[in-house]
């Protein structure tokens, strides 16, 4: 997968960093102030910045003429909505490509099961080790 | 090309390899394996279900999209379907992935430190 500008990518990890410690330093210092308000703020905040730079991330990677084929019973559109916003490109073509195999995309049952089952794990283990890799902790990952 | 780090002279290469997380040195092991022939996500965990160290359905494309950032693997959709699909099944090329010669290096670079452990361990 090309990357479009390796020092644009540079910039913006940059950018996430100090996002993450504002975010991180807002909410222990409101903690201290005991201001749920200024907390939840800051985490939304925080949070709204994370999707937008991840939807940013994926921009390119989801719409140079992706089509999207069809499998009956699975919204594969909303698949991919979540994908683009929260995932990417390798976890959509990966979890995708997994329904090839007749074990898993056999039936309609067995292929939501298996996106319902490995889609949320995924992106959270990829945001987890996002923000590890941000604060410094990769050997942690 | 030699430089020098804690007092010892060492090559650049060296210092420059990435070292590889658990996860990582099984995907690296697996790909090296199959070399030449690319193996897709569900494949690596099947493949690994066999040994101690089982790798995750689902949070394995994580890792391979890490290891592809630091020019570890290599992917690509495939060209072909597999043969078991037929006209009008579900099919979307899978991405297959491939060790770089820098994902070889890490993973020779890890396999030579564990191999010091055991002489380690006895010398202390």
């Amino acid at each position: 997968m090309d990357v479009i500008n390796p020092r644009l990518e540079q910039a913006l990890e940059t950018l996430d960093r100090g996002v993450l410690l504002f975010a991180l330093g807002g909410m222990i210092f409101n903690g201290v102030e005991t201001s749920p308000a200024g907390i939840l703020l800051t985490a939304a905040a925080a949070i709204i910045y994370g999707l937008v730079r991840n939807r940013i991330t994926n921009l390119d990677h989801f719409e140079s003429g992706t089509t999207l084929p069809s499998l009956p019973g699975i919204n594969l559109a909303w698949f991919m909505f979540v994908c683009q916003w929260l995932g990417s490109r390798h976890l959509f073509d990966g979890l995708l490509g997994d329904l090839v195999d007749p074990e898993i995309g056999g039936t309609r049952a067995a292929a939501r099961q298996y996106l319902r089952e490995t889609l949320w794990p995924a992106i959270w283990s990829r945001a987890w080790k996002t923000v590890l890799t941000r604060l410094w902790l990769e050997r942690f990952v | 090309m030699t430089t020098h780090f804690a007092g010892e002279t060492v090559s650049m290469e060296k210092i420059s390899t990435p070292k590889l997380s658990l996860n990582e040195a099984i995907i690296a092991h697996l790909l090296r394996q199959s070399s030449p022939d690319p193996l897709f996500g569900l494949e690596l965990v099947r493949r690994s279900s066999t040994g101690k160290l089982q790798l995750k359905k689902g949070t394995i494309y994580v890792t391979l999209e890490r290891m592809e950032k630091k020019g570890l693997v290599l992917s690509e959709l495939e060209t072909t379907p597999p043969p078991h699909i037929r006209e009008g099944d579900f099919y979307i090329p899978r991405r297959m992935y491939q060790l770089t010669s820098l994902g070889q290096q890490a993973l020779t670079a890890l396999e030579e430190a564990v191999a010091q452990i055991p002489g380690f361990l006895v010398g202390s």
